[in-house]
């Protein structure tokens, strides 16, 4: 039943996004240099798949391959399940696209699927979240650890370097846990006055809220909220707003309703990572490795850069209509 | 009557209400001595906000577990109709129109489930988790998977129903405990809701009853999607987002309240009262470890474990044999009752 | 008879908190003998099987089994001392195999995988002598009933007992099935295994059972020879007392012309083209073969199940019933005869089960008021003075007569003018019976239309003052006064006609 809802959803998804594409890269025959075939598939495999986060990504990815002149697909399952993006790559790859870009709900897990493609001849990048002990060809993104130290940098100045962070994210989840890590890391190194209230948000926003809402019952002392996640993003700022407390807090992803809350400053900022580029340079990358067009080793690694979000740079981020 | 005290707290002993109260009770002592705060004015606030709205999915679920089925939508419903009504809300519609389309959305869930389950003849579960995907997959449809930010679209005469407060208390709350009251007072002593019991202890029994078995089901499962409804416009109201995402995974936050509360799987017996002090149990367990400052790694483990004893203690109290008598003994208040039993005999 | 015994209870006790279930019962099996087991419910049969099936220990007494002191721990012990125990209510499992649940816990294998061929093999050389006509290769759940039996038999016969017990085995099965089960039992008997068996009823007693032991409120009355007694001796020391006649006097005045209900050309699922009528004053008995479309025509009479053509007329008037509820209204009512399953609020009160099909009687504009509901059952508790711990108990804590008087009351709470009951008294003991047949005579005398239908031929011979036989899904006859007979009633429910 899931999966079944997984593909109608995912085909819905790719029939929206392949039907703004139709006008153009109707070029056929052969590859030519940057000139690709529009009967030469690109995939895209996320989890969670309903967030917002991913449309940027192939905004990206599908910009790059309507310029080159392929087809772009997205596709992915709407939970973190691991054993459940195995089978939608494993679907994916039954297709024999000329590339996929993935993002891996687990660093390890994926690993043997991707191998499995690449032995089939198919090129695969990851992106966002690695597998790094997989044959992946490149892995593009911004490290979830340093986005992490990024957030520090900018909230921790905001309190003064002192007092009680909250720092509200999915227990479990591997992309969460390497931010908070990496706030923590960089707060033990650069502001030894602060200290984290970790709060689980479980995934759920009414949980969330009731968990934070908790948290700064407890700890009168809270200066700041982290909200490390998309739940947290919403969860976050009612939680604090119930509580009719002033704090500081600074959401990750860049959805248009934590946008809303960066203009309206209910929020401080958000977390953006390089979503456009990642999606860009993957589907460049995976083109220039299939039809070898470089004789050359890719970079195994591409940066693709944080960019902390606030009040005089909000617009910037709200997606084209 | 030589042992009138004894016979009272047996008695009192023997409703399940008492039991959980008392576990609640035993709960709020130990973390308030741990942390005092927990008791103050703001904490009280917001574990009366948490349990409002998985408070109305566990009413829900109650009628369905009495009925002797189930109902997995509850969660998805809400999501779906808070889209819906978020949706409406953006593209310029006004909010109570907007509510009310959500309502007949939702009168539509529940008669589908209530069709297929009554005069179809499906299992419930298997509607349900269907029901389950549909509406969770109409509120993907409808975001394309990203939350909807609404602010700027909902009167603040919107908002209130789930921001304000009346004298102190959130008004959220005071319509949780309004719609909990009605649920009590209906199926306590109302004569339709009295035909749920009737088709949850033996559905061939109630036909056989002249009861309308159909049209029971049908009302059951149109009322749970009417209160998933307006669990889903109440999110909307608070959190000025309308997320697909929304109340994944409540169904079994429900459950488990319920079935703390008294009420039994296999259906025909239960309420509503039990409910609403199970889904508090289960708030304020939640809350105690977050204010405790107990490791976020350990809470989920910590939670299940007090519930296991929960339920372990609430079984072993209603077992057929001296059940009361082991209840009182692990709150000490048998020698009580014996002291006040001696002291009344002399 | 063997002199030697097999089986030798002295002195039992069994105490639960609170009762004494059992109290210094004695019982005596011979070797190759069939003895029966009489006593009304909750004359304390069942704890004394159990102890000796191993479910739980007596509290004092001794048990001697084949001349050996023996004293069960758990049903194991019993099983492998050579105790069979089949249930009442079969316990197999309904998607396996006959083969697979008679050797269940003990397949033979070959190697690591189960040697399907020999299990079968054995299963079916224990099925043929048991002389039962399916393979053992048949999933249990497309068994009736009666083979269903054998395949409980043969898993006692597997495990080489030597004592069998059965629990009221033919409460569930028809009459020829009843034959064959009692031509397995003398077989049994023949090869020196001992048959211990439980039954309500007197018919069967008398023609199996060499000796009977009689217990009463879970003590032992006496162990009589068979040859020497009659049933009335039996039920006289079951009951205590004498019961005087054991049916109620026939009506003496049957209104000819004043019909009750009409029904005519009834047709529906399992029944043809039926008429009948029912008179005031009389009870109409319907009898015939499991399968005859009886209770389907009940049923569809009162639009419980829908019905093809065919008219009803209740005093005179004609009845469109759209469903059961419709019937109800109009006075007709239909107590089944499947009362766990279909009949009683197992755990919900006794005042709830009474006042379930009339909920408007104690309510007000929607709310129920619980005064009125408890007084409305007080009064049917008492009319019909039925025995209970309180009316907020759980109506499974009450013996099946006194649920089934609380069933009635839930019925005649809603005035009926025709009361049908399908098996009024399976299951009940005798005891109990006897008040549900002068309750149905006295209903009966104050005008309301009694229709039962029963399989047991001596209750509607006893009870029913004119019986219409049925013979699949037809009307084959009615028999009136010095007419009905059980030859008569056999006669025209196999298809025979009245010579």
């Amino acid at each position: 039943m899931k999966r079944l809802l997984v593909l109608i959803l995912a085909i819905t998804l790719v029939f929206s996004f392949t039907a703004c594409n139709s006008g153009s890269g109707a070029g056929s025959g052969q590859t030519n240099g940057y000139v690709g075939d529009s009967s030469d598939e690109y995939f895209m495999v996320t989890f969670l798949s309903g967030i917002d986060y991913w449309k940027y990504c192939f905004e990206g990815f599908e910009d790059a391959a309507n310029a080159i002149g392929v087809t772009a697909k997205y596709t992915g399952q709407t939970d973190t399940d691991v054993s459940g993006q195995v089978a939608v790559l494993e679907q994916v790859i039954a297709q024999k696209p000329k590339g996929i870009a993935v993002t891996a709900v687990n660093s390890t897990a994926l690993a043997d699927t991707i191998d499995s493609a690449i032995k089939q001849g198919i090129s695969v990048v990851c992106f966002d979240s690695d597998s790094p002990t997989s044959n992946r060809s490149a892995y593009l993104g911004t490290g979830n650890y340093a986005a992490g130290q990024k957030a520090a940098e900018f909230l921790v100045p905001l309190v003064n370097n002192k007092g009680k962070i909250a720092v509200l994210y999915t227990v479990g989840a591997e992309n969460s846990e390497s931010r908070v890590q990496g706030f923590e890391d960089w707060c033990k190194q650069n502001a030894p006055g602060v200290s984290l209230v970790k709060v689980n948000d479980a995934g759920d926003t009414t949980v969330a809220t009731d968990n934070l809402a908790a948290a700064l019952q407890a700890n009168d002392d809270i200066v700041g909220v982290f909200c490390v996640d998309g739940v947290a993003g919403t969860a976050g700022p009612t939680a604090v707003a119930e509580s009719k407390k002033d704090l500081r807090v600074l959401a990750f992803d860049v959805d248009v309703t934590v946008l809303d809350k960066v203009k309206s400053g209910e929020i401080d900022g958000t977390v953006a990572q390089g979503m456009y580029n990642m999606g860009y340079w993957s589907l460049m990358m995976l083109y220039t490795e299939a039809n070898g067009l470089s004789d050359k080793a890719l970079p195994g690694n591409l940066d693709t850069g944080v960019v902390i979000v606030t009040k005089e740079n909000v617009d910037e981020y709200y997606p084209k209509k | 009557m030589k042992n009138k005290a004894t016979g009272i707290l047996k008695k009192l002993f023997s409703q399940r209400e008492v039991t959980v109260f008392l576990i609640i009770l035993l709960v709020v002592v130990i973390t308030s001595i741990i942390q005092p705060k927990f008791l103050n004015s703001n904490n009280m606030r917001s574990i009366a906000l948490s349990v409002s709205v998985d408070g109305l999915f566990a009413i829900g679920l109650t009628l369905a577990l009495i009925l002797g089925g189930i109902e997995l939508s509850v969660g998805s419903v809400a999501a779906m109709t808070c889209v819906i009504t978020g949706y409406l809300a953006l593209h310029g519609v006004n909010i109570w129109v907007a509510c009310a389309a959500s309502i007949a959305s939702g009168l539509v869930v529940g008669l589908f489930n209530g069709f297929m389950i009554s005069k179809i003849g499906l299992p419930p579960f298997i509607v349900t988790l269907g029901m389950e995907n549909l509406a969770r997959g109409m509120a993907y449809i409808i975001t394309t998977g990203s939350p909807l930010s609404v602010s700027g679209y909902l009167p603040q005469s919107f908002r209130f129903f789930a921001t304000g407060s009346i004298l102190g208390i959130p008004v959220l709350f005071i319509i949780f405990i309004i719609i909990s009251a009605i649920a009590f007072i209906f199926m306590k002593y109302s004569k339709i809701c009295r035909n749920i019991y009737y088709v949850g202890s033996n559905e061939n029994a109630a036909r056989l009853s002249g009861i309308n078995v159909d049209r029971v089901k049908i009302g059951v499962y149109v009322t749970i999607a009417l209160i998933s409804t307006l669990a889903g416009i109440l999110s909307l109201a608070r959190f000025n987002v309308a997320t697909p995402e929304l109340s994944k995974g409540a169904e079994t936050t429900a459950i488990s309240a319920a079935v703390i509360g008294g009420t039994s799987m296999t259906g025909g017996s239960g309420g509503v009262l039990g409910t609403v002090l199970g889904i508090f149990l289960l708030k304020i367990v939640n809350s105690a470890l977050v204010m405790m400052d107990v490791s976020v790694y350990w809470q989920e483990f910590v939670q299940g474990a007090i519930l296991v004893l929960a339920v372990t203690i609430d079984y072993l109290s209603h077992r057929k044999n001296g059940g009361s008598s082991f209840i009182m003994k692990f709150f000490g208040l048998d020698k009580l009752a014996s002291k006040l039993d001696t002291k009344s005999s002399k | 008879m063997d002199n030697t015994l097999l089986l030798e209870v002295k002195g039992l006790s069994k105490v639960f908190p609170g009762t004494r279930a059992l109290n210094r019962v004695s019982l005596e099996v011979g070797k190759g003998e069939v003895h029966g087991l009489c006593g009304e419910n909750g004359a304390g049969k069942s704890t004394l099987m159990n102890i000796v099936g191993g479910v739980f220990p007596a509290t004092e007494g001794v048990i001697k089994f084949d001349g050996k002191v023996f004293n069960p721990k758990k049903p194991k012990d019993s099983q492998d001392a050579g105790i069979g125990f089949v249930h009442q209510e079969l316990c197999l499992c309904p998607h396996l195999s006959a083969a697979e649940n008679i050797f269940i816990g003990r397949l033979p294998s070959k190697g690591d995988k189960i040697d399907f061929k020999r299990l079968y093999e054995d299963a079916d050389a224990i099925l043929k002598t048991l002389d039962a006509n399916f393979s053992s290769k048949t999933l249990v759940s497309d068994l009736t009933v009666s083979e269903q039996q054998l395949v409980e038999i043969a898993k006692s016969i597997s495990l080489n007992c030597k004592l069998l017990i059965l629990d009221e085995p033919t409460s569930s099965l028809t009459d020829k099935e009843t034959a064959k089960l009692f031509q397995v039992v003398r077989d049994l008997k023949k090869k020196g295994i001992s048959i211990l068996f439980i039954s309500h009823r007197m018919k069967e007693v008398f023609e199996i059972c060499d000796r009977v032991t009689v217990l009463k409120d879970g003590a032992y009355v006496c162990c009589m020879n068979i040859s020497e007694i009659t049933h009335e001796d039996v039920i006289r020391a079951m009951v205590g007392r004498d019961l005087g006649e054991l049916y109620p006097d026939k009506s003496s005045k049957i209104e000819e012309d004043d019909y009750i209900l009409k029904v005519e050309n009834l047709s529906g699922n399992g029944f043809d083209n039926v008429s009948f009528t029912l008179r005031k004053g009389e009870i109409l008995g319907f009898a015939g073969l499991v399968g005859a479309g009886r209770s389907e025509l009940m049923r569809g009479l009162c639009a419980i199940d829908p019905i093809k053509h065919g008219e009803v007329y209740l005093n005179g008037q004609k009845q469109r019933f759209k469903r059961y509820r419709d019937a109800v209204k109009r006075g007709i009512c239909y107590l089944t005869e499947d009362r766990k399953n279909s009949g009683l609020f197992l755990h919900m009160s006794i005042a709830k089960n009474i006042s379930s099909a009339n909920l408007e009687a104690v309510s007000k504009r929607g709310w129920i008021i619980k005064k009125r509901e408890y007084s409305l059952s007080e009064k049917y508790v008492k009319a019909l003075s039925i025995k209970i711990p309180g009316l907020s108990y759980p109506i499974s804590n009450l013996s099946g007569g006194n649920q089934q008087k609380c069933l009635i009351g839930k019925w005649l709470s809603t005035s009926p003018k025709v009361i049908i009951m399908d098996e009024p008294t399976r299951g009940i003991d005798v005891g109990a019976k006897r008040e549900i047949h002068n309750l149905l005579r006295s209903l009966s005398e104050q005008g309301v239309g009694v229709i039962i239908v029963s399989s047991e031929l001596p209750e509607i011979i006893g009870v029913a003052d004119r019986v219409a036989v049925m013979h699949e899904g037809k009307l084959a006859g009615f028999l009136q006064g010095e007419q009905v007979s059980e030859e008569n009633i056999m006669k025209l429910a196999s298809g025979a006609n009245l010579s």
